[in-house]
């Protein structure tokens, strides 16, 4: 029961990134490997705000976010468009966000070298019993601030008019184009949104993991792996998904073994897509023939 | 495809010429052996051509099965003192083996579900040979891995090497340029471009898929046991995800719907890399960018350009001389 | 299951999705050397009976026999050595392939796939290869495509890439070719093609089955039909008995539809 506590942050962080995925996968249909390094890139812009001028856990997630979300914009316009306006096959676009994510990785390390460093959290990781369980505040501050991102981003999703935008594209892109919806500027904002929720995700785990250039890699594919069990392309499953992974990855770490606990994960996923194809949550689409 | 026959014959002549020229003009040891190295990587990359490009069944964990090769080979070598040539064909056989096992989820998915499906594959591989430590001396890795001996002679300098290595790799680029433009290449690429219409044809598909997998895990099998070999030691480290993805990308820079990009795409890439080390930190981003650029503006990877030559280059000075969006097609 | 002498003889075929029943216990018995339509409103259940016969998705009742050999369900690439070859109503090419190469898979039961004589390019890969190619070019030449036989499929015109799909069918030697909406799209021109085709086959002894929405085409050279609305069989028989049956008057008329039966103007 325990194991199940300790995987709720985690599973916080894998269905952020999780999210991030999906998103951009139901409007673009595209595979963004170098997610994972926007977390990076969130922690290590959150980490030198902090150096620098002290900036505060607040306003460090919601300057990050808005910074990555920034970086987002420009690695969708300047890469992922020429992309889709040639025709790229998908592997050619996994290829360059491959790039992205190699590129962004190495800056990183030509900027801050490859020591690791120190994020504070701004409470305390000290843990304090909940009946029979122990949980830390810096677990509750994870789980609640992802939380409340997701409700955010689903406000925005339902309430604004880019949100609707980005729902049409996502259910059917070429309606969409009919419709007169500015499918680019989807594009544009599924990106920034998922790099920013990326970033958040990466200020939220720098506390609990030291901030390195290569942080975003484990952390990308997990969420990834997250996103697909929870069928790719769809939000909620996304979020599931998450949390499903993290609660089994403690599990399997704390009760199986520790050292082949990524390898019972990666069984576990490769047994799910083999009986639901498309994901546990998502339906599997009929072929138009 | 028939007509070039003659091409054909004369190119292979050239390059047997050159090959057999290059250990001769190559003073240096150290460049002698990023050519065998990335010899061996053609290995693997022909594999993958022949899988993701020509069936479209795109896979991220070939470093799995270019593990179970070392490793397979290496510790019947080690342990049990078995000859460099029954070790390697035991390690293709167990490879093999490992391609048709990940065939059988992988056949029932596509795009990014099995992608997924293949990095979980070679990420288990990784996994178990870190911890299954009694046999495989997890992180540690196994060290003393012998020198292959052939009718006496042990194969042990660089250029030995060298030789061994082009003979694999000779017969490796022949075997998979046959099967690709066959009968067998053909129904490959119809899978990949539809695989209901093919199956509706008469086409038994995941029969093909099984065999695409099995065909490209032996030639990464081989690469692995050459590797074993070649290199003397062996650590989980050598095959990680990032491998894996570093394969892939020799796959497509090359061109992966060719026999010729396979060779190109890792010479290009492999050398690309020992020339970057020069430059330090920025090495690897210059390397990454390179990659974003190739995919964009050369789709079809260096040999699609090879092939169509002058028209990329006119294409491209058209595409320049309309400002702003790009051209397109 | 009752014998007949018919070519195809599909028997009780009901399917539903959900709670939507698409078919309902359908029975059509066809003839040898026929040319029979199936037609019907948009919705009717056309393309889905014959995925449920070309094996892509399995009926939750009845079988399919062709010539007394029932059909296997949901296992598709068994249907061409029983004689079966279908075209698609979105047209399913092989598109960067070159025109020879897409009508060559067609051919792919016929011809051995001799491994190891492939790999050292031996006579026995090399003689089926060329035989093979022989029967893609006479089944190109028949459509009228042979001089196109390397170009890219990519850049033909949608007419052209529906003969191509044609000739593919061809090449799979069938005895009953399925031909779903193969008119759609066409010119008048493509279209007068398309019927001098498709009863060149039927002079040769192929069996046809199409599923159309022209009806000056379906009435033109069809010997038999079926009208299915709703996934009901409405009416059945000879183009002057379909045409003058009240139900598909008024399954037609009921919806508003152009080219219904006795009218002259070509749905398009």
């Amino acid at each position: 029961m325990q194991y199940l506590l300790n995987g709720l942050p985690i599973g916080a962080i894998y269905a952020l990134v999780a999210l991030s995925y999906s998103l951009i996968y139901t409007t673009s249909g595209v595979l963004n490997w170098s997610q994972g390094d926007m977390v990076m890139l969130g922690a290590y812009i959150g980490f030198a705000l902090f150096q620098f001028w002290h900036v505060g856990f607040t306003a460090g997630l919601l300057v990050s976010m808005l910074v990555v979300g920034g970086i987002g914009v420009v690695v969708q316009y300047c890469i992922l468009r020429p992309l889709r306006e040639r025709q790229a096959p998908p592997i050619n676009v996994v290829i360059a966000t491959l790039g992205v994510a190699i590129v962004s990785r190495n800056i990183a390390l030509a900027i801050w070298g490859p020591e690791a460093q120190v994020y504070p959290s701004p409470v305390s990781a000290d843990p304090f019993a909940l009946g029979v369980l122990s949980i830390t505040p810096q677990d509750l501050l994870i789980v609640f601030t992802a939380i409340g991102l997701m409700l955010v981003l689903q406000y925005l999703l339902k309430r604004t008019k880019e949100g609707k935008a980005l729902r049409a594209v996502a259910q059917d892109r070429y309606a969409a184009v009919l419709m007169g919806v500015d499918t680019e500027k989807s594009d544009a904002v599924a990106f920034a949104a998922s790099a920013a929720l990326g970033a958040a995700a990466g200020i939220l785990v720098a506390p609990v993991f030291f901030v390195t250039f290569n942080m975003g890699a484990g952390i990308g594919l997990k969420g990834f792996v997250a996103a697909v069990i929870g069928g790719l392309g769809n939000i909620p499953g996304a979020i599931a998904g998450g949390f499903f992974l993290g609660v089994t990855e403690s599990l399997a770490g704390g009760q199986i073994s520790s050292g082949y606990r990524d390898a019972i994960t990666f069984a576990l996923l490769i047994l799910v897509l083999w009986l639901r194809p498309s994901g546990l949550f998502l339906r599997k689409s009929r072929q138009k023939v | 495809m028939g007509a070039n026959n003659e091409t054909n014959k004369r190119s292979m002549v050239i390059v047997a010429i050159l090959a057999a020229v290059i250990p001769l003009a190559v003073s240096s040891n150290y460049y002698l052996h990023v050519i065998n190295l990335a010899g061996i990587y053609t290995l693997i990359t022909l594999g993958l051509n022949l899988l993701s490009g020509y069936t479209g069944q795109v896979s991220m964990g070939h470093a799995g099965f270019f593990a179970v090769g070392t490793y397979v080979s290496a510790l019947l070598a080690i342990s049990a003192g078995i000859p460099f040539w029954a070790a390697a064909v035991v390690a293709l056989v167990v490879t093999g083996a490992c391609g048709a096992i990940i065939a059988i989820p992988a056949m029932r998915l596509s795009g990014p579900y099995l992608v997924l499906a293949t990095v979980g594959f070679g990420e288990i591989i990784r996994l178990i040979i870190l911890n299954w430590t009694p046999v495989t001396k997890g992180a540690a890795g196994l060290t003393g891995i012998p020198l292959p001996n052939f009718l006496g002679m042990q194969i042990s300098s660089e250029r030995d090497f060298y030789y061994l290595i082009f003979v694999v790799v000779a017969l490796g680029t022949y075997i998979a340029y046959r099967l690709a433009n066959s009968k067998i290449g053909r129904t490959l690429a119809a899978i990949r471009e539809d695989e209901l219409a093919a199956e509706t044809m008469g086409v038994p598909v995941n029969r093909y898929k099984v065999a695409a997998f099995v065909i490209s895990a032996v030639y990464a099998g081989m690469a692995g046991a050459l590797y074993g070999v070649f290199s003397g030691v062996a650590s989980p480290d050598n095959f990680t995800f990032d491998d894996s993805v570093a394969f892939l990308c020799m796959s497509v820079i090359g061109g992966n719907r060719t026999i010729a990009g396979a060779i190109i795409g890792t010479f290009m890439l492999t050398g690309l890399s020992e020339i970057l080390r020069a430059l330090q930190a920025y090495r690897l981003v210059i390397y990454g960018g390179i990659l974003i650029f190739t995919v964009i503006y050369m789709p079809q990877g260096l040999a699609g350009i090879m092939a169509s030559g002058n028209k990329w280059l006119a294409k491209r000075l058209a595409e320049l001389s309309l400002f702003g969006k790009g051209a397109g097609k | 299951m009752s014998e007949c002498s018919c070519m195809l003889d599909i028997q009780g075929i009901s399917k539903s999705f959900g709670g939507l029943q698409a078919l309902d216990g359908i029975s059509i018995k066809v003839a040898p050397g026929a040319i029979h339509g199936i037609i019907g409103p948009n919705g009717a259940g056309k393309t889905t009976l014959f995925n449920i016969i070309t094996g892509l998705i399995g009926p939750d009742t009845g079988q399919v026999c062709i010539q007394g050999t029932a059909v296997p369900f949901e296992q598709p690439y068994k249907l061409v050595p029983l004689g079966i070859a279908r075209t698609f109503q979105n047209i399913r090419l092989f598109k960067s392939l070159s025109v020879l190469e897409n009508v060559l898979v067609g051919q792919h039961v016929h011809t051995p796939t001799p491994v190891l004589s492939i790999i050292v390019n031996g006579s026995k890969a090399r003689h089926w290869e060329k035989v093979a190619e022989e029967e893609a070019r006479t089944a190109l030449r028949f459509v009228g495509l042979e001089d196109k036989a390397g170009e890219i499929v990519k850049n033909l015109s949608y007419g052209q890439q529906r003969l191509v799909e044609f000739a593919r069918a061809l090449a799979a030697k069938p005895k009953v070719l399925l031909l779903d909406e193969p008119a759609a799209g066409m010119n008048p021109t493509e279209k007068a093609h398309l019927i001098n085709i498709v009863t060149g086959l039927q002079e040769k002894g192929y069996t046809i089955v199409l599923i159309e929405h022209d009806m000056k085409l379906v009435m033109n050279i069809c010997s038999s039909i079926t009208v299915l609305d709703h996934g009901k069989k409405i009416a059945e028989g000879s183009p002057e008995h379909v045409r003058k049956h009240p139900d598909v008057i008024i399954a037609y008329l009921g919806r508003g539809e152009h080219g219904h039966a006795g009218s002259t103007s070509s749905q398009s």
